[in-house]
């Protein structure tokens, strides 16, 4: 392994994480049509569908689907980008997709996951600046999830001009206005 | 003269050069009774964990030689989405078998994930360069893929989009050599016909490649006769759909596996590993094989 020096002031580290945590309360884009795109994994064989139905049902409502998903991480993504030019965005997304993800969300400073623990240790000190999106909004009704979001900010002191609660604060906004609540 | 002309001729080189391929064909279905998914994980990472450790050995890099390893897989997907498996379960049972197993797992690219793994991994080191001043990169990065059928489900067996599929294990070993410049491009399709417009930018990668022969995606026929058009006669290795499916991301490595088996590499060979999702993303790694290259076939997988 190639050592690294640690203890760069740069380096945004644990004690100078914002964080997070909403639920999504309403449809996201309340006043826009959505097409409904929605894939499902077709089932043929009488084992794919006993298999399916062995799945555990979400108790929460679906509120979005993959494509408002999708739109409301981009809106997420480039609010960060604007904002702190050399950040580096985790978020944890997984196939299936059943359509394309937005070109902003490929963007080389962003890495679609299905678990972010092991790069968001890896990624504390290297980036200047971390932002971590880790959701569980439900887009099917197997998926168990909770509709909830939590978001991690880490920034190099250099970066942390803002007051200490604010860092966050235009994420928070982004994600108030498509309907996340804290 | 002569030495700058030699020179030349390594700069043009990749500075990515593959240390070793080692793919375990699975079966379908995987078992004629389907155990728990949990119990079926465990005998993936079973047999992925001492696919790893095997190649590592014959390529004789020290383990703790090896800066990152990501396990991709395309469809392996249901049992996570349903939260009936978790990564973190299954990254600790695969450190069992070292640390230098995958700690990360990416799927979201699909059949491109490895080349997006890749990127990451490449910005990752720049950034610990800029920050850091570390005087050299780490040489080595690991990539496996995993696409197993653990549901049993028709579709992945057989469907429109590609007719059959394949199921196996990848790992490849990859070794920066000297700093990267465009040896890796990533991207992913504007159009609809996302197949015909990968086609075009692998072309155009290889009038940027000279000598390079390219590894494509197995697909059924119809698709193979638009890349035969759309690539004009650039050299490329066969197709292997006939012989083993589409075995999504698996593909390139799997097409570079055989060439190194069927002939003895004696000097170091250029080659495109490419990619492509169905929903459009790409990867193509432009890359050497070289008569140090491992190429380790296993025996398709049998449970117990």
């Amino acid at each position: 392994m190639v050592k690294q020096i640690q203890g760069v002031s740069e380096a945004p580290n644990q004690a100078r994480m914002k964080q997070f945590t909403g639920t999504l309360t309403r449809r996201p884009f309340p006043n826009k049509p959505s097409i409904a795109e929605a894939q499902m994994l077709p089932l043929t064989s009488d084992s794919d569908f006993e298999v399916f139905t062995s799945f555990n049902s979400a108790t929460c409502p679906v509120l979005l689907n993959v494509r408002e998903h999708y739109q409301l991480l981009s809106d997420l993504v480039d609010e960060a980008q604007a904002r702190w030019p050399d950040i580096f965005i985790l978020i944890r997304l997984s196939m299936p997709g059943g359509m394309r993800i937005p070109a902003k969300l490929l963007a080389d400073n962003v890495l679609l996951l299905e678990d972010i623990s092991f790069e968001e240790q890896k990624l504390i000190d290297i980036a200047k600046a971390l932002l971590v999106v880790e959701d569980r909004f439900s887009r099917v009704e197997i998926d168990n999830n909770d509709n909830s979001i939590h978001l991690r900010l880490y920034l190099g002191e250099k970066l942390s001009k803002e007051p200490a609660d604010d860092a966050l604060q235009p994420l928070i906004e982004c994600l108030a206005q498509r309907g996340v609540a804290g | 003269m002569s030495t700058a002309v030699s020179e030349q001729v390594v700069s043009e080189q990749p500075g990515l050069t593959v240390k070793g391929i080692a793919f375990t064909p699975l079966p379908q279905p995987l078992f004629k009774q389907l155990p728990p998914i949990d119990e079926v994980m465990s005998l993936l990472v079973k047999t992925l964990g001492k696919q790893v450790n095997g190649l590592i050995e014959q390529t004789g890099i020290p383990a703790d030689e090896f800066s990152r390893h990501f396990l991709c897989s395309t469809m392996i997907e249901m049992a996570f989405t349903t939260q009936s498996v978790k990564w973190p379960d299954i990254a600790e049972q695969l450190k069992a078998y070292g640390d230098h197993q995958p700690d990360t797992f990416v799927n979201a690219y699909e059949c491109a994930s490895w080349g997006y793994s890749l990127r990451h991994y490449l910005k990752e080191e720049s950034l610990k360069e800029e920050r850091f001043k570390q005087e050299k990169q780490s040489r080595y990065m690991i990539v496996s893929i995993l696409d197993a059928n653990v549901y049993n489900f028709d579709f992945w067996c057989y469907n429109d989009h590609w007719e059959h599929s394949g199921f196996g294990i990848s790992t490849v070993i990859l070794e920066i050599t000297a700093p990267l410049t465009d040896e890796l491009t990533i991207g992913s399709a504007v159009t609809h016909n996302s197949v015909a417009e990968f086609a075009t930018v692998v072309r155009r990668t290889m009038m940027k490649k000279p000598g390079a022969v390219v590894a494509l995606p197995f697909f059924p026929v119809n698709v193979q006769q638009m890349f035969e058009k759309l690539l004009r006669g650039q050299p490329q290795l066969p197709d292997l759909h006939a012989e083993h499916g589409h075995c999504f991301g698996s593909d390139p490595w799997l097409s570079l596996l055989t060439h190194g088996l069927s002939n003895k590499i004696e000097q170091p060979e250029r080659f495109m590993a490419c990619s492509v999702a169905l929903n459009g993303y790409y990867a193509i790694a432009d890359l050497m094989l070289t008569p140090d290259t491992v190429f380790i076939k296993n025996e398709e997988w049998q449970h117990g």
